[in-house]
């Protein structure tokens, strides 16, 4: 009897658009949107500047070996020179961040539109040139001898410091060019929260007082605990295809490398996030006696608690980790997002393990409460 | 009069969808940026986050380098352990800087011995750790040449007057470090109103056109049902003035959509609203709304009373569409060319572009408003084209309903 009333409630899901919509085509169609929209994201836009062609300028070929040498090392400057008329409406035209000029005291004035990244980042350039200059022309008044030995040893000193630099920073070069996938991951999370609607689905059909096919089902002479057994068996059956087809999809339309042996991982997160949207979805159809409301508050809850899971703004996530850690740990979004970060971008199978326990224990607290609602249900008349 | 009841009533029993869809721009925009964007004319060099581990606690070179980036940058206290660090340099930090212990005394026996003309080692001693963020690309480029130049500084001063005291060098260094390139602004001919009225302006436009679609779709599933709609035929009322009665209430309601966003934002933004540029966008999101409107009243006109899973579909779908690609939340200068190609189909890429014109005009002259215009000039075209349609749309419907009715009544008779 099990397994004819699995068949019977499978089917009658798969016949309803509105679920799989919710549950697999609206993720997907999201995924595509996102990997239009942000996937194709250049954080890496050059930074475009110009010395402007003065007497100052031209007096020495100082500035435009420098321009030569910062264009040929591999920094985001992108350096020109070009006539004062026209680095004024280049300016103007938003095709340069701003412009240096040289004055007749061989000091840099750099001209920009707005307060920005790219113009400090512009205003440090001036200024580690401004200064090396200050410091070399104060030697050379000094001891012109020990000044050109001294500029030797310091360029050397300057390599040897940036080699340093460069020594531990493996934790952010395997995070790579992919920090947006992070996006897709907590789009993976209110996937699985759309999916609840299932279970919402599920307890209609169970319940007398909702559906018709619930009076049916509840004077037919079936052990009740089978039928509710059977509902949940078809919901998990059902949110875990539907969250491994958006996972397969997100890792096609990502190019997701994943090392085989993490495979089971994500497999585990899949399932323990479909067992606690499953137990959502069962709570929200036992206590809300509408299943229209119910559906409406499904939505709604997934959204808020994927725009808390960085869906929308990445910063979110962070700041509500940070400001308000139970809040996080009580959202099951930001529970398999933070699950699939860690495994993804870091293999920390520590974090994970407690993300999972997370995720099972609120499924577990959530599913004990909608059985034993369910189980006392008593009706009047039907 | 009894139209605007049903509509309220419609409106009323949808309070909470409507609400969610209201809201949540209003809370996006005001939680991550609020008012707080100073209005200046004066440039200020945006200071990094970084996160700032001095092991060296007795170096004095280490505590002059944690106190020179303290000056120049906000550092983060962020606990050494490894969670949080990887989450603030995921999302929050430029950097990370980690000085290790001994790292000032290694630093100046190497000075020392390069002083006296001996050769360096190799590797004689620990060198500052960097690690970097992923935020922006700018940010540890900019950190690595600030950096290189004040050990650069430093290791000249000490060359250059081997016999001097610490703190003779450090006001050598201090001197030299003290002077930064002058920074001006060209001065914009208009008030600068901060960046987050313009966010505001970008955002409303997802919420207005999932709420304008949603009540209306509300109101259509409501009419069309069919003993409604039966019973709207049998009245004494013409079809015709009953649909103008309806339109009216349901364009009346949308409208109210938009003024409430108008009244968040004169009362969250007083008086960059009175600017120029905010009364030029709350004309555009007057126009933007009548778009809104003419293109819900187009999906929803031959809806029924069965296809409420439908609207939901479309009402969650199509604005977070047209906001993706319309350089709602994204800029659009980060979008891929065929995404720009394609997002000039849609209304939502003319009001953004009309937002992001009057962000980024430093006068506004007559390029500036005649692409303000164009870009109205556009989303009304948009509007017009959804009228169009919407009228063929229900003039066919119209014409099958009467068939339908005519064969009834054939078989009545």
């Amino acid at each position: 009897m099990f397994w004819h009333f699995y068949r019977y409630r499978l089917l009658a899901n798969l016949k309803q658009p509105q679920l799989v919509f919710w549950a697999l085509v609206f993720p997907l169609l999201l995924a595509i949107v996102f990997q239009l929209t942000i996937g194709g994201i250049q954080t890496d836009r050059p930074i475009h500047a110009a010395f402007v062609e003065n007497e100052a300028f031209s007096e020495t070929d100082v500035y435009s070996r420098l321009i030569d040498d910062v264009n040929a090392a591999d920094t985001p400057l992108k350096l020109r020179q070009l006539p004062a008329e026209e680095a004024r409406q280049a300016l103007f035209a938003n095709e340069l961040d701003g412009y240096f000029i040289v004055e007749a005291d061989s000091r840099l004035t750099l001209h920009v539109m707005r307060s920005g990244l790219p113009q400090s980042v512009l205003q440090s350039f001036g200024t580690t040139i401004e200064q090396r200059r200050a410091q070399i022309e104060a030697l050379l008044e000094g001891n012109p001898g020990q000044a050109a030995r001294l500029i030797a040893a310091t360029a050397e000193e300057e390599l040897e410091s940036s080699r340093g630099s460069e020594k531990d920073i493996e934790a952010a070069e395997r995070v790579g060019n992919s920090a947006q996938t992070v996006y897709f991951f907590s789009l993976f999370g209110m996937g699985a929260l759309f999916g609840a609607s299932f279970a919402i689905n599920e307890i209609e059909a169970l319940e007398a007082n909702k559906s018709a096919e619930g009076r049916r089902i509840r004077v037919a002479p079936l052990h009740h605990m089978r039928l509710i057994g059977s509902s949940f068996a078809v919901v998990l059956s059902l949110l875990l295809v539907c969250q491994l087809v958006q996972l397969a999809f997100i890792i096609w339309i990502q190019n997701l490398v994943i090392p085989p042996q993490l495979v089971p991982w994500y497999l585990v997160i899949t399932l323990a996030g479909t067992f606690a949207s499953a137990a959502i979805g069962a709570v929200l159809g036992v206590f809300v006696r509408k299943p229209d409301l119910a559906f409406g508050i499904n939505v709604g809850l997934s959204l808020i608690m994927s725009f808390f899971a960085g869906m929308m703004n990445d910063q979110v996530r962070y700041n509500i980790n940070t400001h308000f850690p139970w809040l996080s740990a009580i959202n099951p979004a930001e529970q398999m997002t933070d699950a699939l970060y860690s495994l993804y971008y870091y293999e920390d199978l520590s974090r994970v393990g407690r993300n999972l326990l997370m995720l099972v224990a609120m499924g577990l607290v959530l599913g004990t409460v909608a059985v034993l609602k369910l189980r006392r249900q008593r009706y009047v008349h039907l | 009069m009894s139209i605007f009841k049903v509509i309220r009533r419609i409106i009323a029993a949808n309070r909470l969808n409507l609400g969610i869809y209201i809201s949540i721009p209003i809370i996006i925009v005001l939680v991550l940026v609020g008012q707080g964007d100073p209005v200046t004319t004066q440039f200020q060099s945006r200071r990094q986050k970084i996160i700032l581990f001095n092991e060296d606690q007795d170096g004095l070179l280490a505590a002059e380098l944690e106190a020179w980036l303290g000056e120049r940058h906000d550092l983060l206290e962020i606990a050494d352990n490894t969670n949080r660090i990887r989450d603030a340099l995921f999302y929050q930090a430029d950097a990370l800087i980690r000085i290790p212990p001994g790292f000032s005394a290694a630093l100046e026996a190497r000075w020392e011995a390069e002083s006296k003309g001996q050769e360096a080692a190799a590797d004689d001693g620990p060198e500052l750790i960097l690690e970097l963020g992923k935020r922006e690309s700018y940010g540890p480029e900019r950190l690595r040449l600030e950096l290189d130049n004040w050990i650069g500084v430093w290791h000249t001063s000490s060359l250059a007057r081997p016999d001097a005291s610490f703190v003779e060098r450090r006001a050598d260094v201090a001197a030299i470090l003290a002077s930064e390139t002058d920074v001006q602004i060209e001065q914009f001919d208009v008030k600068a109103l901060g960046p987050s009225i313009y966010l505001y302006f970008r955002y409303i436009s997802y919420g207005m056109l999932a709420t304008i679609y949603f009540m209306l779709a509300m109101i259509a599933l409501e009419f069309n049902r069919q003993n409604i709609r039966l019973r709207s035929d049998s009245s004494p009322v013409p079809a015709q003035q009953l649909a103008l009665r309806i339109l009216g209430a349901g364009t009346l309601s949308a409208l109210a959509v938009m003024a409430l966003y108008a009244i968040v934002g004169f009362f969250y933004y007083g008086w960059r609203m009175q600017q120029v540029q905010g009364i030029a966008m709350l004309l555009n999101t007057f126009i933007y709304t009548i778009v809104c409107i003419t293109l819900a009243q187009l999906l929803t006109s031959t809806l029924n009373s069965r296809q409420s899973a439908l609207v939901y579909g479309i009402g969650n779908v199509m604005p977070l569409v047209f906001s993706f690609f319309g350089g709602v939340f994204i800029p659009f200068h980060f979008l891929s060319e065929p995404v720009q190609r394609l997002a000039s189909f849609l209304p939502s890429y003319w009001y953004v572009n009309t937002i992001d014109v009057l962000e980024a005009a430093n006068e506004l002259d007559t390029n500036v408003w005649s692409t303000v215009a164009r870009n109205n000039g556009v989303l009304l075209l948009f509007a017009l084209v959804f009228v169009l349609a919407t009228l063929a749309l229900r003039r066919a419907s119209r014409t099958r309903h009467s068939i339908r009715s005519h064969i009834a009544g054939d078989r009545l008779t």
